[in-house]
């Protein structure tokens, strides 16, 4: 009779505590990461009376929490594959769209440069047309230096935020370790091992932590949880926490790098940190913005170096010699912070056909020199070509040692193009000095007497005797000629074939037709030729020749290389994010459909112990009854 | 499957913003009438549109470099025209001059509209196209090319240059002849045009009419016409190269067109499907949300 009651107050307390957590339920429904939790009920171990076993009520055995560990784990990979992408196609989306827009972008501007330099060889002498041609070089420089200091701003942001982001990361680690040493700090629960919804709170500090960077976790039999990142950098270990910090890159000040500060040393990890943002942003400034940065200096640096030097091989209006039309820095060779040699190295640009997009890295490996190209680690054995005594060129650039010495070990970094968008300038001023002209020109002697005919001939090459008169005599029969002029070495009887090329003094001419015996032909100075526009012709069609990549791109070409590279990564990156995001949408459903809560479930479960609550309490009610009776029986 | 509360309003919501990224992605493509907002909707076509588009701005430039040249030649022409009738009265002239039905005065009288003709042939030689450059200077069109010493001599001042323009990717055409060329170096004949006509005139004033002088107006008259041959059959390849690249840009625009413009009537439609796509996800997320068991259990 007394096991009445008690079984009854059993029932109270369980259904309490059940309606407790399922109120807890309810009113977490909205908390994001909340696991929900049920009550455990058991029968109470029964009694032996009188020869049966009677049952004694009802014990709650504990609350747990409705979890699966593998899901939570997929959330968080999944988590960390959506952010990279999302990161990295939020950040390259800004350049795609600049580089693509019709009005912003770079290829009107180089179109109406080249037009205008048409429009001279048109009308060579017309001073407002040279006026717009010297117009709109400032205009393409302008626009190149533009979308330079967009990219450049870029450069900056990732820095801030790879700041922000290394902050946040050491943030929730400690947070995490926080909750490691609260854990430890807490009774032990005999079902979960501690307080759930302090699991909970933990398993939503990693998850945060796993959109930041990828991470494995490792369960301790205390309860605690370690957190790992890269390849194997304890982040959390128990309650301690490491940190991540951005340090400057040893070539170059300007940029950031991670390194893990564990064990009192700083780890340069920026390589192995993958995933999440801070893994997208990085692999951003990696793959999209260098290799914009550097298509787009290719692209400057092919107009500067393929203008100017056609424009030296021109004649201006005061009749001097092309001076350089662009204005263009050399290329910067960054030096290893902890380089201890005091070599100074400088690179210059000697043959544009052959650059490429790459960076290259110096460094001395006891008496060997070697040059790796970074894009595909191709290495170049530099002291066989006699480095560092002498200048070495490789893929178009020359590298020099200028002075000191290179200490063994040293390093260097050398990027060709990087700059190349935010160093060309407009060297020229005046429209007289732009070099429409050729500086020589070609006749024949009125008195000669056969049917040969001069070509206008065409300059190709600087040579220090390019302007002096040469005269080309025919002999008899005329079959061969003699050349006279300084710098020919005047050779005679130099047989004739109509129509080929005749070479001297850096100029070519061709002389065709029937020249009789004694007919001369004359190559001299281009003197007071001010309505010639044959250097003209030549910068004019400089845009649609291809000049670069060892003669197989335009300069449209390269443009084009680098926008179509831009817009395909950041399309790969979209529809990586959107591919990621459905299947971050999966693992969360999957999740939620283990460990979320369903309103109307719990509406039910409300009912369901309300009744057993009242049930139990009709209980109580009738054993209070049945004291009444037993106590109004015995009194007297 | 089991569906938590949070999950309902998450997938409704998704479904929602999904709908509306579509919808704005169509808008734009209609607002702007352009297929490819940016290179990365469809790199291949950006990098071909961009091709286009300076292939087209490239002939574009050798349009206006041919109207540039057929400017200069029609300068020329007119100068060469002028000079030839000039010469064929300079001709007439000679050869009633040549008679001997003309008597000492007749003769005078004939020198001098001779010596006319020859201050006008020098002006004609001397003049200037439309730009303000010399037409028959060679390259050094800024100085006068001809200049005559007073008693006889006459001076060619330029040079054999001769300017061409480009006006197509491999063709260039030449827009001048060389005054050395017209005037001066005439095969058939011993000396320049305007020797040619003062001798003419200082013959005809001495009363001594020099029969080879027709021989030479003649041939001075057959070097222009070769000339003219020779401009005429510029203005030819000129008015070739512009109807190619007349079509040339026309296709080019045409394939640019097939890769960058929009089709109206699948975006317009799309459109509307994408609009009843966010209204349904709109109307199922407002009729479930209201369902619940608390609205029940009183």
């Amino acid at each position: 009779m007394a096991d009445f009651l008690d079984i009854g107050v059993t029932g109270l307390r369980a259904f309490q505590r059940s309606l407790a957590t399922t109120s807890h339920n309810i009113a977490n429904v909205n908390t994001e990461g909340y696991s929900r939790q049920r009550v455990e009920l058991s029968a109470r171990p029964p009694q032996y009376v009188g020869g049966t076993y009677v049952g004694s009520g009802v014990q709650m055995d504990g609350v747990r929490r409705v979890y699966d560990q593998f899901l939570t784990d997929q959330v968080r990979t999944t988590s960390s594959a959506q952010q990279r992408h999302e990161a990295l196609h939020e950040l390259a989306a800004q350049i795609d769209d600049m580089l693509g827009d019709p009005e912003a972008g770079m290829a009107p501007v180089l179109q109406s440069f080249f037009n205008a330099a048409h429009d001279v060889a048109d009308d060579p002498t017309s001073t407002p047309a040279r006026q717009v041609l010297l117009s709109e070089a400032e205009s393409l420089t302008a626009r190149f230096h533009n979308v330079y200091d967009r990219l450049d701003d870029l450069r900056g942001a990732v820095n801030t935020r790879l700041d922000t982001m290394v902050e946040e990361v050491n943030t929730l680690a400690s947070a995490i370790a926080g909750v490691n040493q609260d854990i430890l700090n807490l009774p032990k629960d005999s079902m979960n091992g501690t307080a759930n919804d302090l699991l909970d709170h933990r398993d939503r500090l990693i998850t945060q932590l796993s959109e930041y960077v990828s991470l494995r976790t490792q369960d301790q039999s205390d309860s605690t949880v370690n957190v790992f990142i890269g390849n194997g950098q304890p982040l959390v270990v128990g309650t301690d926490s490491q940190a991540l910090a951005t340090t400057a890159d040893p070539y170059d000040p300007t940029q950031l790098r991670i390194a893990f500060t564990g064990g009192g040393t700083a780890v340069d990890v920026t390589n192995q940190l993958s995933g999440g943002r801070l893994g997208g942003t990085l692999e951003f400034r990696e793959q999209v913005l260098d290799g914009a940065f550097n298509g787009l200096g290719k692209v400057a640096t092919g107009v500067a170096e393929l203008f100017n030097a056609q424009h030296r091989l021109g004649q201006d209006l005061d009749g001097d010699l092309g001076a350089d039309f662009f204005s263009f820095r050399a290329p910067e060779v960054l030096v290893h912070s902890s380089n201890s040699g005091t070599a100074s190295i400088s690179a210059s640009i000697t043959d544009v056909a052959q650059i490429t997009t790459s960076d290259y890295r110096l460094e001395r490996s006891g008496a060997d020199y070697s040059l790796t190209r970074l894009s595909d680690g191709t290495v170049f054995d530099l002291d066989a070509s006699g480095f560092p005594g002498v200048p070495v060129t490789v893929d178009g650039v020359e590298i020099t040692l200028d002075a000191g010495a290179v200490a063994d070990g040293d390093r260097f970094l050398l990027r060709p193009t990087r700059s190349g968008a935010d160093s060309i300038g407009v060297s020229l001023v005046n429209t007289n000095d732009i070099a429409a002209a050729a500086p020589i020109r070609t006749s024949k002697s009125a008195v000669n007497t056969g049917s040969g005919q001069i070509s206008a001939g065409t300059v190709d090459s600087l040579d220090a005797n390019l302007t002096q008169t040469v005269a080309i005599t025919f002999n008899n029969p005329p079959t061969t000629f003699d050349v006279n002029g300084t710098g020919t070495g005047n050779p005679s009887g130099v047989a004739y074939t109509s129509g080929s090329d005749i070479s001297y003094n850096g100029w070519t001419i061709q002389i065709s037709g029937a020249p009789a015996a004694g007919d001369t032909f004359t190559v001299a100075e281009n003197t007071g030729g001010v309505g010639d526009n044959r250097n003209a012709l030549e910068f004019a069609e400089i845009q649609n020749k291809p000049l670069l990549d060892n003669q197989t791109s335009t300069i449209t070409d390269a443009y084009g290389s680098v926008v179509a590279d831009v817009g395909s990564r950041t399309r790969q990156a979209q529809q990586a994010d959107a591919a990621q995001s459905t299947l971050l949408a999966q693992s969360q459903a999957a999740r939620e459909s283990v460990s979320g809560v369903n309103l109307d479930e719990e509406a039910a479960n409300l009912v369901r112990f309300q009744q057993a609550y009242q049930a139990t309490a009709q209980v109580i009610s009738s054993a209070n009854l049945l004291f009444d009776t037993l106590l109004a029986a015995v009194r007297r | 499957m089991r569906v938590s509360t949070s999950q309902v309003h998450q997938q409704g919501v998704t479904a929602m913003l999904e709908q509306q990224s579509k919808l704005t992605k169509t808008q734009l493509q209609l607002a702007t009438g352009r297929r490819i907002q940016v290179p990365s909707d469809d790199p291949t076509g950006a990098k071909g549109v961009l091709d286009l588009e300076q292939l087209i701005a490239a002939t574009e430039q050798y349009e206006r470099n041919a109207d540039a040249a057929e400017a200069r030649l029609t300068s020329e022409e007119v100068a060469l025209n002028s000079t030839v009738d000039l010469l064929q009265r300079a001709r007439e002239l000679a050869v009633r001059g040549n008679t001997d039905t003309v008597n000492a005065e007749g003769r005078k009288a004939i020198a001098s509209e001779v010596r006319q003709l020859l201050a006008s042939l020098l002006g004609i030689a001397n003049g200037k196209d439309q730009n303000g450059d010399y037409l028959f200077a060679g390259h050094q069109t800024d100085q006068e090319p001809f200049s005559d010493d007073g008693s006889g001599g006459y001076t060619y001042n330029g040079d054999q240059g001769q300017r061409t323009l480009q006006i197509g990717p491999t063709r260039r055409v030449e827009v001048g002849d060389a005054g050395s060329d017209v005037f001066m170096n005439i095969p058939g004949a011993s000396q320049d045009v305007f020797s040619i006509l003062y001798d003419l005139a200082a013959d005809l004033d001495a009363d001594n009419p020099d029969p080879a002088s027709l021989n030479d107006l003649d041939a001075a008259m057959d070097n222009i016409l070769t000339i003219q041959g020779k401009v005429g059959a510029r203005r030819n390849a000129i008015e070739r190269q512009n109807q190619v690249n007349e079509s040339q840009v026309l296709q080019l625009q045409t394939t640019r067109s097939a890769l960058q413009d929009l089709d109206y009537a699948e975006a317009v439609t799309r459109l509307n499907q994408q609009m009843v796509g966010l209204q349904a996800a709109q109307q199922s997320y407002a009729k479930v949300q209201g369902l619940s068991l608390f609205n029940f259990i009183r």
